[in-house]
């Protein structure tokens, strides 16, 4: 599904240079669910937005389906990102002016969706995510646990092929957390590639496979035992 | 997608109700102020306009040199236009036609109407003026003919019916109401209340000297022939029909006399020569006026984009999400352009409203009866929906392109990336708002000292006081100003020909061992230099002491200096075949405006041959004056029959002269202070914002120790220091235009560096002011808030 190749991301600020990442080489298979973990700053969030399309790395190879997208322009990344990928961060990143129900309906408006079409599908999304009742709601007047399960259900909007999660769970309660995994995992179940960035060693289990990074590096690569059912 | 961007749009200015307020309140104010320049604009281009021979109307005037006066005038003679038809086949029609005021009487109802013409029988047929009754084409062809407006029909008739009554004119000529018409339009470089037929007044219509010059000739040429060719043909035409006296006088050493076409359409903004029927426009103006609106428009679209730039760290995180979502650039620059069109919207909907307050007001200003539907018919609102768009677009596209390009990880992040750059445009676009505040600033003040300038200083004369009675029937009333001696509340009374604010008669006399000059001519009793409390210079005005008075002329100090008389008593000046020696000079004084250059000027006693007393002027002690002015009339009535009593004060006549200008200045002084409202209110807007910026940089300066007033002169800085800059900026300008502008005036006030210095002064007053409350709001919070709150 994806493939990095020496995979670098440097941030040049006027007097210091700051390798974020340094030869990355990583890969993720379809249908498989990886977790990244590591220390804060450890560049998991940039190997992250980099598989995301989100930016551009300084050098090394990026793999999308067989895709080289690493030198791909905004706009290809856009188009790409558009209909393939779904993110969900720790800060659920929802536009506190839409409600709920526009909120999860945006990734279908940028993909010229007919109104009824969207309608129908937003609706399908916020039933699986059991928050229709809340649809004309704004983000603020929502608990956390709510506001990141419109995020995901923004995030399959689209039905993307991956779906990239930073730190889901970062902030929720343990209840939620544990609600918010279980529905990245119903997801990946579905054949939707998943790749999390968590600082839980509980939630990152989730996964088929761990991948440590430290200063840039990937130091380990654990192939998790238990799998749930 | 449309619907989705207003609802964020509404959305986004409901949450932040002050930031948009100011938004949409600074940038309504400045709409509705351009709109109301534009509309004026608009409608001194819409002048003669409304003919439908507009564009093939010329009028045809006069210009050359006799002696040493310079002629430039609309004054041209009875036989022009007929001549020229007959010449020239081109020409299809003309008209010619005198401007005048005269007591006109039905019954026993008696009025003085000053605007009346008499003009020849094609008046019609060449101007579009609307009739309401009679036929276009003969509606004037009697030669009692005349056609008044409907105002004027009801002043006389009532509810009769105007048709074929009798009006006595002057006392003596009769005419027949053969045509009734509407108002004259507001657009229309002359105005008046009737016309009447010249072939009554036969003594002018048939007069055939070519030099005597009394009527504004229209012509209307062939469909598609240029005036210029027309002009082209004027030297042999003046060659062939002028006399041989007069051929004498224009091709006499120095002189010269030729004739050219103004187009009928240009007339009210470009016309400035003597005798013109009504104070015409000024093409200065009209783009002097044009630029405050620009500028008025520039200064709140400014604020729109800095505020909204300012705001953009706010959506920073929107965008990241949208981009994450699959958004391309040129959506999200579509999102924030029509977020900002619909934002100008809102203000322009805003901007109607104010218009239509503001608009008596407006009027009153300027003079003028503009209303939003009437001028521009219908146009009014494609015009502000152009405006919308084109505003929305513009000040909308810097944020626009701005938020749009930011990078989704960053955004993300809620980093606003607050660069370097784009505080410096900021910076750079307050600059120029208070640069340009700065200029009108001085310009106010430059055009109020010229005015008081002109109106006050060293006349020559006192118009204080002075009452000026119009007598129509030019014969001199010795019983009437003898019973004024008498009336307790008159200090002193001078019959005249003129008065200054007034033309004077503009005549050629030969002075003794000269060839020419032309005088400005007065005719006055003994006492009119003691009325007008003007001053000799050298010798003495007239007596009744010395019996040859009559055949005596007083000039001014400009004509002794042209002549180069050091010592002018005694000499001989020969006019109209009569001998007049000069026993005395008068100090000069201005008898025109300020605007003209003093000219030589020469008096009479009234009572010499040619000359007549249209005027009594009156000298009223300072108190009681309308006791005296109702005992003055009372004494009129009782000695002067058959003409009312029409009066005005010289001041306030003379004044003006000055009407544009004084319009000027007030318009001037509303718009820059509106100016300067506008971006002191994005100014405040941009402070809040700045304050709340850096609440955490005030929180870790509290903490170490920054006073509130450190902290508030800090925040002051930021802002006020490019007000300070602009001063330079704008003094240059201001310079230059004002500069330009004294280039009107043959008497200028010298420029003044505290008017500039003054200006910059109040800009930073009012600048300070309106950033000072943000400062020191936010150098008085707690550090522990603001500490929390990133």
């Amino acid at each position: 599904m994806i493939k990095t190749k020496n995979l670098k991301k440097v941030y040049t600020t006027e007097e210091v240079e700051t390798t974020a990442l340094n030869n990355v080489n990583f890969e993720v298979k379809k249908g498989e669910f990886v977790s990244i973990m590591g220390p804060s700053g450890c560049g998991k969030s940039t190997l992250l937005n980099l598989i995301g399309l989100l930016d551009n790395p300084t050098d090394g190879e990026y793999l999308f389906g067989d895709q080289e997208v690493s030198r791909f322009s905004e706009r290809q990344r856009a188009n790409l990102r558009k209909h393939n990928i779904g993110f969900v961060f720790q800060s659920f990143n929802l536009i506190d002016e839409l409600t709920v129900f526009e909120n999860i309906e945006l990734p279908l408006l940028y993909q010229k969706v007919s109104a009824s079409d969207r309608r129908k599908r937003v609706n399908e999304a916020m039933e699986k995510m059991e928050i229709v009742h809340r649809k004309n709601h704004f983000p603020q007047q929502l608990s956390g646990g709510q506001q990141q399960r419109v995020a995901v259900a923004r995030a399959i909007m689209a039905d993307p092929k991956l779906i990239l999660a930073d730190e889901p769970t970062g902030n929720l309660d343990s209840s939620h957390g544990e609600e918010v995994m279980q529905m990245l995992l119903g997801l990946n179940e579905a054949g939707t590639t998943v790749v999390m960035v968590t600082h839980s060693p509980t939630y990152a289990e989730y996964g088929h496979r761990t991948v440590h990074l430290f200063d840039g590096h990937i130091v380990t690569e654990n192939v998790n035992g238990k799998f749930h059912l | 997608m449309f619907k989705s961007h207003l609802k964020i749009a509404l959305r986004h200015l409901i949450k932040r109700r002050g930031f948009a307020f100011i938004n949409i309140a600074g940038l309504a104010v400045g709409m509705a102020c351009s709109m109301l320049i534009l509309l004026w604009v608009w409608e001194e281009y819409s002048y003669d306009r409304f003919h439908e021979k507009a564009d093939r109307i010329v009028r045809v005037c006069a210009r050359g040199r006799i002696g040493d006066t310079v002629i430039d005038q609309t004054s041209t003679c009875a036989p022009l236009p007929g001549t020229l038809m007959m010449d020239y086949p081109e020409v299809e029609q003309a008209v010619r036609i005198l401007r005048g005021n005269a007591p006109v009487q039905y019954g026993d109802r008696v009025f003085v109407e000053s605007g009346m013409l008499i003009a020849d029988s094609t008046f019609f047929d060449v101007f579009s003026f609307p009739l309401l009754r009679g036929d276009r084409r003969t509606v004037l062809s009697a030669p009692d003919a005349c056609v008044i407006t409907q105002t004027m029909a009801r002043k006389y008739f009532g509810d009769e019916d105007p048709i074929n009554k009798v009006l006595t004119v002057a006392g003596y000529y009769r005419f027949r109401v053969t045509g009734i018409m509407k108002e004259v339009p507001a657009n229309s470089h002359v105005h008046f209340n009737g016309v009447f037929s010249l072939a009554s007044v036969r003594e002018m219509s048939a007069n055939d000297a070519w030099m005597s010059n009394s009527f504004a000739t229209y012509l209307v040429l062939r469909e598609g022939f240029p005036y210029r060719s027309l002009e082209a043909k004027f030297p042999d035409f003046i060659r062939r029909h002028f006399g041989p006296d007069e051929s004498k006088i224009i091709s006499a050493a120095g002189n010269k006399w030729e004739y050219y076409l103004q187009p009928l359409t240009s007339i009210h903004l470009d016309s400035h020569v003597t005798s013109e029927l009504e104070p015409n426009g000024n093409r200065t103006y009209v783009t002097f006026f044009i630029l405050i609106a620009a500028f008025i428009l520039c200064i709140a679209s400014v604020n729109f984009m800095n505020l909204a730039t300012a705001k953009s760290s706010l959506r920073s995180r929107e965008v990241g999400v949208r981009k994450a979502s699959g958004a391309s650039r040129l959506q999200l620059v579509r999102q924030f352009l029509s977020e900002s069109v619909f934002t100008v919207f809102l203000a322009a909907v805003l901007s109607v409203g104010i218009m239509e307050l503001a608009m008596p007001a407006f009027n009153n200003l300027t003079g003028k009866a503009l209303s939003l539907g009437s001028l521009a018919g219908g146009t009014t609102l494609p015009v502000v929906l152009a405006l919308v768009l084109v505003l929305g677009v513009l000040s909308g596209s810097y944020p626009a392109f701005f938020l749009s390009s930011f990078k989704p990880v960053a955004a993300l992040k809620g980093q606003p990336s607050e660069g370097a750059g784009k505080s410096r445009l900021r910076n750079g676009l307050v600059l120029f708002q208070f640069s340009i505040s700065i200029i009108l600033f001085v310009g106010t003040l430059m055009v109020h000292r010229q005015l008081v300038y002109m109106q006050a200083e060293n006349l020559g004369f006192s118009a204080e006081n002075i009452l000026v009675i119009r007598n129509y029937s030019g014969v001199p009333n010795r019983s009437f100003k003898a019973a004024l001696r008498e009336c307790p509340g008159v200090v002193i009374s001078s019959g005249s020909e003129t008065v200054p604010g007034y033309p004077f008669r503009n005549m050629v006399a030969t002075p003794e061992q000269w060839k020419e000059i032309t005088l400005d001519w007065n005719a006055c009793d003994c006492e009119f230099l003691e009325t007008m409390g003007m001053r000799m210079a050298q010798g003495r005005f007239f007596s009744r002491d010395f019996g040859a008075d009559t055949s005596a002329i007083v000039i001014n100090e400009t004509a002794a200096r042209l002549l180069g008389w050091k010592d002018p008593l005694g000499k001989i000046i020969w006019f109209s075949g009569r001998p007049l020696t000069v026993i005395g000079t008068v100090r000069d004084f201005h008898y025109e405006s300020k605007l003209n250059k003093i000219e030589p000027s020469g008096m009479v006693l009234l009572g010499s041959p040619g000359f007549t007393e249209n005027a009594v002027v009156v000298k009223l002690r300072t108190e009681n004056v309308p006791e005296t002015v109702s005992a003055v009339k009372a004494l009129w009535d009782r000695h002067v029959q058959g003409t009312p009593f029409d009066y005005g004060f010289l001041d306030e006549e003379y004044d003006n002269l000055y009407r544009n200008e004084m319009r000027t200045e007030k318009i001037f002084a509303v718009f820059s202070c509106l100016a300067i409202a506008i971006a002191c209110l994005g100014l405040f807007g941009l402070s809040a914002f700045a304050a709340e910026r850096r609440t955490k940089e005030i929180g870790i300066r509290k903490v170490l120790g920054a006073s509130v007033a450190n902290l508030a002169a800090l925040l002051s800085y930021e802002f006020t220091q490019w007000v300070v800059w602009a001063n330079l900026l704008a003094w240059p300008v201001a310079w230059y235009a004002m500069k330009r502008w004294l280039q009107n005036f043959a008497y200028q006030i010298p420029m003044d560096w505290r008017v500039f210095l003054l200006s910059g002064l109040l800009a930073l007053a009012v600048a300070l002011l309106t950033v000072i409350y943000q400062a020191v709001r936010a150098a008085t919070a707690n550090p522990v808030d603001s500490l929390k709150y990133e």
